[in-house]
């Protein structure tokens, strides 16, 4: 064993750092490990098919049970291109046989389902120890490592590949050609899925066989590290000799070292020399750039202010006072501007009735400054004019101001709803019926742009003297 | 057998180096797609949790369900969000021990997180992630698409190393001439050499002292000598 020939950096690690290295050592070598499975896969592939009469779960089971056969050769390629040792083409069909030694029985026997396939495979190929101390061996080399959590995560890689190549198969196919049936490329063993499906699968094997053996055998190389400490032989190796060592071979290169040495080692530079190459170097870009920053910084030196002023122009440098002037009217714009402000909130906040409801019902609760025979003469005289929207108005004001009168308190801005509410709730029926029918004619003609008919004006009225009359009794 | 000449002059390792504007380089340990499918399973255990806790809601008819389906929104969009930019990994990733960092290791931000976690959407075409992992799978450094987008790594999380105690003697000053790698691996064998095999730990130790004339069970002592040299501590506390 040469250490000094190592491809790959081994170290004590834990047992997840040593699968990673496998995993890159497989990643290197992928090529030719994987034209290596082929080469065994394939003559066995078709010779199972023509053995299983071609039914493909079969063949599939067969293919699948007899993989330590293709994986063993990859691992014997791996230990020969760990120590530099590419095999030639010539030595490549004595490496085919490798899965079928004797001593790799108990792989497709009874090992074949162990989770430490991948660790038992360097046992069993490259030490190849009777039982019992083969035994104690691999419980030696299997502590602390993760081989069964790498057996298993392998066969959910391997049908991660498997699934995404079939969907992508299926999703990939235009609709117009006959796709596959996923369905069938898992139930029906007969259907021509299937076979697609077992050449998926056969593939994505081919595909992580080599990451599965690579890892399984850095686990048992970094345990044997951990061990046997290949790390610090290699290191130890690489050490310098010791100097009673290197005298001899030096008075063997003596004549060499005694012929005139270059003349630049001989000469020192002089030390003015030194200092300006020392200069230069400092110049380069790597100790050190330039920058250009430009800054405004107050004048502190008032001779070179007087200077500056003498020079500029009016525009340059304006008077002192226009800055005040402009700042103080500023903040008068402001002021008045916040006064605005709170003037409008303020009127915001106060609250505003709709100007004619609020006369409306001025008229209705103010002072009885209107006698009842003035509104009357009033209505007359607006139908006279022959204005019976207007005359309607009338009334009604004056029959608010007549429940008003009778305690029936209306709120500002009352409609003439609210109003015929209020009075059909608190007033008698003799009184609440004509003046409904007062607040009805009002409202059509208020809003409805609807005047009453002069004869309708004059029956309301009839109507309104003849309860104002009654409760005027009171 | 013969020997091909190296394709890669760099031992291949999951360790990418980032240097920093002081030109210390930060280690960072790139992870690959089994702990992190764990992680993603894990925190599909526990988005499900949560979403049991909001069946009582179902009971408040229309309303319920409304708010029910706000939650579902909420948890499935920003819990990975949410957790990445407040503790730098979901409970998932933190159980597994990983973190979502950006590429110059700068600890992941809100853009950067957004935009990595709404990309789910892609790569969990068709179905099941099947376009991250392959992506992943093929990337070097093992990101997703959502990682390639935001500039994102998920990273192993540094455990603080178990340090042991300063050594009680004074120790052996180890030849000049050791560099410091060197002077890291004698660390490294005087802190590992009681797991080792007792003829193992000899042989390992008399790679570097044969040249010097020390064999057999001095050579271990000799080595652990000279680690509690370098690890000598100052008597103002600092490591030498």
């Amino acid at each position: 064993m040469r250490l000094e020939r190592l491809t790959a950096r081994l170290r004590p690690c834990p047992a997840w750092q040593a699968i990673d290295l496998g995993f890159a050592l497989a990643r290197a070598w992928f090529p030719a490990l994987w034209a290596l499975w082929w080469c065994t896969a394939l003559p066995l592939t078709l010779m199972v098919l023509a053995l299983a009469w071609l039914h493909s779960d079969l063949w599939l089971l067969a293919l699948w049970w007899c993989k330590p056969i293709y994986e063993a050769p990859l691992l014997l390629w791996a230990s020969r291109a760990l120590f530099d040792e590419r095999p030639r083409r010539g030595a490549l069909p004595g490496m085919l046989g490798a899965g079928l030694r004797p001593r790799l029985l108990p792989l497709l026997l009874w090992r074949r389902l162990s989770p430490r396939r991948a660790l038992v495979l360097p046992l069993l190929l490259l030490e190849g120890l009777p039982g019992r101390a083969h035994r104690a061996r691999l419980r030696t080399l299997a502590e602390g490592s993760a081989s069964g959590w790498l057996t298993l995560v392998c066969y959910h890689l391997e049908a991660i590949l498997w699934g995404g190549m079939l969907l992508g198969l299926y999703l990939l196919i235009p609709e117009g050609l006959a796709g596959i049936d996923l369905v069938a490329a898992l139930d029906d063993s007969a259907s021509p899925a299937y076979w697609i499906s077992s050449a998926c699968y056969l593939l994505a094997c081919s595909l992580i066989a080599p990451f599965y053996v690579c890892a399984g055998f850095a686990l048992y190389l970094t345990r044997r590290t951990e061990l046997e400490g290949w790390d610090i032989e290699l290191a130890f190796r690489r050490a310098p000799p010791p100097p009673a060592a290197v005298l001899p071979a030096l008075a063997l290169l003596a004549p060499l070292l005694l012929a005139p040495p270059p003349a630049e080692a001989e000469t020192w530079p002089d030390p003015e020399a030194a200092r300006a190459r020392i200069a230069e170097v400092l110049d380069s870009p790597e100790f050190g750039t330039t920058r250009e920053v430009e800054l405004w910084l107050p004048v502190t030196d008032p001779a070179q202010r007087g200077t500056e002023d003498a020079e500029d122009s009016w525009a340059a440098t304006p008077p002192p006072w226009l800055a005040g002037t402009i700042q103080w009217g500023l903040v008068t714009l402001a002021a008045i501007a916040l006064l605005v402000l709170v003037r409008a909130l303020w009127r915001e906040r106060a609250p505003r009735l709709p100007r004619s409801t609020r006369t409306g019902h001025e008229a209705a609760s103010g002072p009885h400054a209107t006698s009842p025979l003035d509104h009357e003469s009033e209505i007359r005289r607006l139908l006279d004019a022959d204005d019976p929207g207007a005359a309607i108005g009338a009334l009604y004001r004056a029959s608010l101001e007549r429940l008003d009168r009778l305690g029936l308190s209306l709120p500002p801005g009352a409609t003439e709803g609210s109003c015929v509410q209020r009075a059909s709730a608190r007033l008698p029926r003799r009184i609440r019926v004509p003046f409904a029918a007062i607040a009805a004619a009002r409202r059509h003609a208020a809003y409805g742009d609807r005047a009453p008919s002069a004869a309708h004006v004059e029956r309301l009225l009839s109507h309104w003297r003849r309860w104002r009359g009654r409760t005027g009794a009171h | 057998m013969n020997r091909h000449p190296r394709e890669h002059a760099e031992p291949i390792d999951t360790l990418r180096l980032r240097e920093t504007p002081e030109g210390i380089d930060l280690g960072l340990r790139v992870a690959g797609p089994v702990p992190r499918a764990l992680a993603l399973a894990l925190d599909f255990l526990i988005r499900g949790g949560l979403y049991l806790l909001l069946l009582p809601l179902l009971a408040l008819a229309d309303l319920g369900i409304g708010l029910a389906l706000l939650a579902i929104f909420a948890i499935e969009w920003f819990y990975p969000v949410v957790f990445e930019v407040w503790r730098g990994a979901t409970p998932g990733k933190r159980a597994l021990g990983l973190r979502v960092v950006h590429e110059d290791a700068t600890p992941v931000g809100l853009p950067a997180s957004t935009l990595r976690n709404l990309l789910r959407t892609v790569d969990f075409l068709p179905a099941g992630y099947a376009l991250g992992l392959a992506v992943s799978l093929a990337d070097r450094d093992f990101r997703r698409i959502g990682d390639l987008a935001a500039a994102t790594l998920v990273v192993h999380d540094e455990r603080p190393a178990t340090r042991r105690g300063p050594a009680s003697t004074a120790g052996q000053r180890p030849p000049p001439e050791f560099d410091a790698a060197t002077r890291a691996a004698i660390l490294a064998f005087a802190e590992r050499a009681p797991a080792l095999a007792d003829a193992r730990r000899i042989e390992l130790a008399e790679v570097l002292t044969a040249p010097r004339g020390v064999r057999g069970t001095a050579a271990p002592a000799l080595i652990a000598d000279w680690a509690a040299w370098i690890d000598r501590v100052t008597p103002d506390g600092r490591a030498a």
